[in-house]
């Protein structure tokens, strides 16, 4: 994928979350505009032969979670098996 | 598309997580693959990127795909896996613990910090799930 048309993408991503009708979707499509004549024939044949699920709304859920997002990186202590015979191994079995 | 993720289902969502509204993961088809952008500021500092085939760091980050999966690992250890189980249904498999997010799935749901997310259903979301500091 070119950037251009990541870029196309990522702008129309935008706009289907906002009111089809708002100043902020004119001036968002009006932002696209020079991105989509820019593009190759190829690449407006990608868009045009989409099928689009427009979004209804911005976020599902949202989750107020501070520092506990972050954690310490697990470490596994290393248990190698020791060189002789593992003493009472069959008494445990 | 649906995405399978910590038993909830994702329906036509654009990202799966994000946080302040910046995407950190991401399904994509056609091919299969997966978007990882973890925050710049992780207190771990293993900030990965995996875009468009490119990733980073690139000492340490590995991508495997074949046609029907994509996996992101941090050395030898999984941080996501996506299955692709029928053309339209996608299952993923994530743990982000290996490079400090506290985020990853088990038989009991979606782990997010302290909470346990099961058997949501989100359908036709921007983002599925945004998390807040």
């Amino acid at each position: 994928m070119t950037i251009r048309l990541r870029q196309y993408l990522e702008l129309e991503r935008l706009l289907l979350t906002l009111p089809g009708d708002s100043v902020e979707a004119d001036h968002l499509r009006d932002a696209m505009d020079p991105i989509w004549y820019s593009l190759s024939d190829g690449e407006r044949r990608v868009l045009d032969d989409r099928h689009v699920t427009p979004y209804v709304g911005l976020e599902a859920v949202s989750l107020r979670v501070g520092a506990e997002i972050f954690c310490e990186i697990p470490t596994v202590p290393e248990r190698p098996l020791p060189d002789g015979p593992v003493p009472g191994w069959r008494s445990a079995a | 598309m649906t995405v399978v993720f910590g038993r909830n289902r994702f329906v036509d969502c654009g990202a799966l997580l994000a946080i302040e509204g910046t995407p950190v993961l991401e399904v994509l088809t056609d091919p299969l693959r997966v978007r990882l952008n973890a925050p710049p500021d992780l207190p771990s500092g293993r900030a990965v990127t995996v875009e468009d085939g490119r990733a980073s760091p690139e000492a340490h980050v590995r991508l495997v795909s074949s046609p029907s999966s994509a996996a992101i690992f941090w050395d030898d250890e999984l941080l996501v896996m996506a299955t692709r189980l029928e053309d339209d249904l996608v299952h993923v498999k994530v743990d982000l613990r290996p490079i400090g997010m506290n985020v990853y799935d088990d038989v009991a749901g979606l782990h997010i910090g302290g909470n346990v997310m099961a058997s949501n259903k989100f359908e036709r979301f921007a983002t599925g799930i945004n998390l807040a500091r």
